[in-house]
């Protein structure tokens, strides 16, 4: 698996690392414009690396409170979403009980900050910059794609259940980002493709397309992960709070909100990723994020 | 906002009871799974060395050279005059269940991944280890068969003796005739030579 001494291109996004990089040095402008959103490349990028840090660290058992996969080449954490199909398939009630805890832990305190803040899939998807849904009838069906990610959450464990498969994984975009891809490339003659392949790299183009398509298309339609915390967004501790007798209602925040929330006034819905951008271009200081 | 905050702090020390209680035993699990690849999973099959005869020592291709350290409780079946087969496998590897469904309907095994049995001919020479690499209290020894000494289903082994010499085969992935991978009847031929091996001997 080592292909340099450093054993960095056992980083199974070391060849997304270098061009994620290169691609947010791009983008940096985006980030430039507040402290905030400075704070959030920085962790954003951290996050990318150190999602990456078993070769420094080994296997440690934690779950990733974000997307990211264990088939990765020495991936540090388990994926939120395999944990659930072993519950599933194992009938492991204390798996089920750990990864709920793991979550609900997390996202009690930080809502889901972590899609906004700490997902590499995220921060792929900011990199890539799609656009805003515009016209009234995209409006429309994004907001009814909004709920296939619950209806994906909510159909894995059952059908891992009956099906005692991977039902997700098997097919998850994700997985052939960040573990299939990497394998072919860390040994491109060393395998033959499976059955899945062909589908789960459908989807991985399905994701990208996505993304370029539609600003976070793949955390608003269809991340499964990001359903999992969403509810927290309504109880967290981590809240962005709009201070409504400042409010000017410019429509600033709206315009520049990457997953489409009708802001100020829906500031805590179940949609936000807690990126700050809205704190940062409010041009009166009416909306803070912070603990509460 | 004290009711909420009430409701927040019971949220988070009932989330830390879950965490901690599922953490207990759940984290060696996590970390197990974490050190294995389901080659199902990223839906690639590696390609292996095509089976041309069994080996008494590590081939080329691995990573580690000379006597292979079989585990006791296979070399101890393998001295009752039998011939030993390893399946490594674990819950939801969508190829593991695969090559096993196969060899069900070959007649190779039968009953389930977790608790088959060699079935047909095989069942009076041949002792099958079913080893879910996650649960199973043998699961180490996957590290041995495979070329980097790594944890990937499914993995096959057959152990056969001759002459008190230890003679094995090994490969990743599922049977299906592919990338130097046997197919069931090549795995039946390699069985049907491990026997004929054994009894030789």
């Amino acid at each position: 698996m080592p292909v340099c001494n450093f054993n960095c291109a056992a980083c199974p996004m070391a060849y997304m690392c270098i061009p994620m990089t290169i691609g947010a040095v791009v983008v940096w402008k985006r980030y430039a414009s507040s402290p905030m959103q400075k704070k959030r490349f920085a962790s954003q990028l951290s996050f990318l690396f150190l999602a990456n840090t078993a070769f420094l660290v080994g296997s440690t058992g934690f779950i990733y409170t974000f997307f990211y996969c264990w088939e990765a080449p020495l991936a540090a954490m388990a994926c939120p979403i395999g944990i659930l199909e072993h519950a599933a398939i194992e009938h492991s009630l204390t798996l089920l009980i750990y990864l709920g805890g793991t979550i609900a832990l997390v996202s009690m305190i930080f809502g889901r900050a972590a899609c906004g803040w700490a997902c590499p899939i995220g921060f792929m998807q900011d990199i890539l910059g799609g656009k805003k849904a515009k016209n009234e009838k995209r409006k429309k069906l994004d907001k009814k794609m909004r709920y296939l990610k619950y209806v994906i959450l909510l159909v894995i464990a059952p059908v891992s259940y009956i099906t005692g498969t991977m039902a997700y994984t098997n097919i998850c975009p994700v997985g052939g980002l960040t573990a299939t891809i990497p394998a072919l490339i860390l040994d491109p003659h060393g395998y033959t493709f499976g059955t899945y392949f062909i589908p789960k790299m459908t989807f991985v183009v399905g994701m990208i397309v996505l993304a370029i398509l539609l600003s976070r298309g793949w955390c608003r339609h269809l991340c499964p992960v990001g359903a999992m915390m969403a509810p927290f967004n309504k109880v967290s501790i981590l809240q962005l709070k709009v201070d409504f007798d400042k409010c000017i209602h410019c429509g600033k925040c709206e315009a520049i909100c990457p997953m489409d929330i009708k802001m100020p006034e829906d500031n805590k819905s179940m949609e936000c990723v807690r990126c700050g951008k809205c704190v940062s271009v409010c041009p009166v200081n009416a909306i803070t994020l912070g603990f509460r | 906002m004290r009711r909420i905050r009430t409701l927040q702090a019971a949220g988070i020390i009932i989330a830390l009871a879950f965490f901690t209680g599922g953490w207990y035993t759940a984290y060696e699990k996590s970390a197990n799974l974490n050190e294995s690849t389901c080659l199902g999973c990223i839906a690639l099959n590696p390609i292996v060395e095509s089976f041309s005869g069994f080996w008494t020592e590590y081939p080329d291709g691995y990573s580690r050279e000379g006597t292979v350290p079989h585990p006791q409780w296979a070399v101890d079946e393998l001295n009752k005059g039998r011939v030993v087969m390893l399946f490594f496998w674990y819950h939801g590897c969508e190829p593991c269940s695969r090559q096993w469904n196969d060899m069900s309907r070959a007649g190779i095994v039968n009953g389930s991944e977790g608790s088959g049995k060699m079935a047909g001919v095989y069942a009076e020479n041949v002792t099958l280890f079913t080893i879910d690499i996650i649960n199973s209290e043998r699961k180490d020894a996957i590290k041995i068969y495979t070329p980097k000494g790594d944890i990937g289903t499914p993995t096959t082994a057959i152990l056969t003796m001759k002459n008190g010499s230890i003679m094995w085969y090994a490969f990743q992935g599922p049977a299906d005739g592919s990338g130097g991978r046997p197919s069931i009847e090549t795995l039946e031929n390699i069985l049907d030579d491990a026997v004929k091996i054994r009894g030789d001997s």
